[in-house]
């Protein structure tokens, strides 16, 4: 590279003038060099700064959902964008503090981050698009009700699963299907919530409702596998 | 999940915030920037194993929404409603902005195309002069040229509204 070349480049890119300084070619400089690279400096910091403009928060997870609509074969199905950022955090949550807890204590604590999901939005996800993900996960589930207002992957028991919401007797039901295994059927319960929890194959289904009787109805459609 | 999948997670993690950047200042418009950088995935997706290695996407990745960019204009159009440049210029501009970054923004607007994209991929992207030159199929020197050029007419028009805010002062 010849002088005139160097001299092109190094004016094309300040910065880089700046970064292959050694200490040697830096003690070289003249006040006035100094003064110029000084300047120069000071003006790509300013450049940087406003060229670096806010970024939509969520627009990873809005991509990454549009393809799973697209091609929901390939990806697991989200129902809500807006759900996404809280499912992101509440993975974190999980995953530093899962150790210490049950995995229906886990369970439970998704239910109530993520309410929104119970709400009837009045659209249903294609039972058939979910259960091709579930296979995906090494379950299958051919009794999965059809009234699915929710699907969608999480991390639950720090294992890949599965959060869907089935509509039961116009109830909101939630099913997590985790690779996480249990070794026995249990029930459990807080305040609000009932649940039941069994081991399968390759993991365990565990269901979460407001009514005892919605929970067995569903367990009764599930638990064939 | 499958290698696929995973390979394309990391990529729309790695590079979604650059791509956005840079399509914004190549349309200056958020809503299509946001629409450009979701169709640039879109075909990424479909051609994902033309993707050699991962030094590779982020210029295989520039080029895609440079074409996508470029698509638009041949694409039949909806009725637009035209917003001005101070709108959007409000809209990039939040509360925390100095006036002088405002002012800067302001003058990036201003720069023709030619100026602005090669100075945006090098800075947002850090783009050498030759990855500029080859996504831009122009000659090396042309690019530097007009990176030069690009900071000598910001560092212009921000004097010059230096000069002005300080005659309204005075």
């Amino acid at each position: 590279m010849d002088e005139l070349e160097k001299k092109r480049r190094e004016l094309a890119s300040p910065s880089n003038e700046i970064h292959n300084l050694n200490e040697a070619d830096f003690n070289d400089l003249s006040e006035k060099d100094l003064e110029r690279m000084s300047v120069n400096y000071k003006f790509e910091k300013q450049l940087e700064e406003a060229i670096t403009i806010e970024v939509p928060e969520n627009l990873a997870d809005k991509i990454l959902l549009n393809q799973a609509t697209q091609h929901p074969g390939n990806f697991f199905l989200y129902k809500s964008t807006l759900s996404i950022a809280a499912s992101v955090a509440l993975m974190i949550f999980i995953f530093l503090g899962m150790q210490a807890e049950k995995l229906t204590d886990i369970a439970l604590a998704h239910v109530y981050h993520e309410l929104d999901h119970l709400v009837e939005t009045g659209s249903t996800i294609n039972a058939d698009h979910v259960r091709a993900n579930i296979k995906q996960l090494g379950f299958d589930l051919p009794g999965l009700p059809q009234n699915i207002s929710y699907a969608g992957k999480c991390t639950i028991g720090n294992k890949q699963g599965m959060h869907i919401v089935v509509r039961v007797n116009n109830n909101p039901v939630t099913l997590f299907i985790s690779s996480d295994r249990v070794d026995d059927k249990n029930n459990f319960n807080d305040n609000r919530f009932n649940g039941k929890i069994y081991p399968t194959k390759n993991g365990s289904i565990i269901i979460i409702g407001e009514s005892v009787q919605d929970i067995e109805d569903v367990y009764g459609q599930t638990k064939t596998i | 999940m499958s290698t696929k999948i995973r390979q394309y997670e990391n990529l729309v993690r790695s590079f979604y915030k650059p791509l956005y950047r840079y399509a914004f200042w190549s349309c200056k418009n958020k809503q299509v920037a946001e629409d450009l950088v979701q169709e640039t995935f879109t075909r990424a997706w479909k051609n994902l194993n033309q993707l050699k290695s991962l030094d590779a996407a982020k210029p295989w990745l520039f080029t895609i929404l440079n074409r996508e960019n470029a698509r638009r204009f041949t694409r039949k159009q909806l009725p637009m409603i035209e917003l001005s440049e101070e709108w959007n210029l409000q809209h990039i501009a939040d509360k925390n902005n100095e006036i002088d970054k405002i002012a800067l923004q302001r003058a990036i607007m201003k720069l023709s195309d030619e100026y602005r994209e090669p100075l945006v991929l090098q800075i947002i992207a850090g783009f050498s002069t030759d990855e500029i030159a080859k996504m831009m199929s122009l000659n090396s020197n042309t690019v530097s040229t007009r990176l030069f050029r690009a900071r000598a007419e910001l560092k212009k028009m921000m004097f010059s509204a230096n000069v002005k805010v300080g005659e309204k002062n005075g």
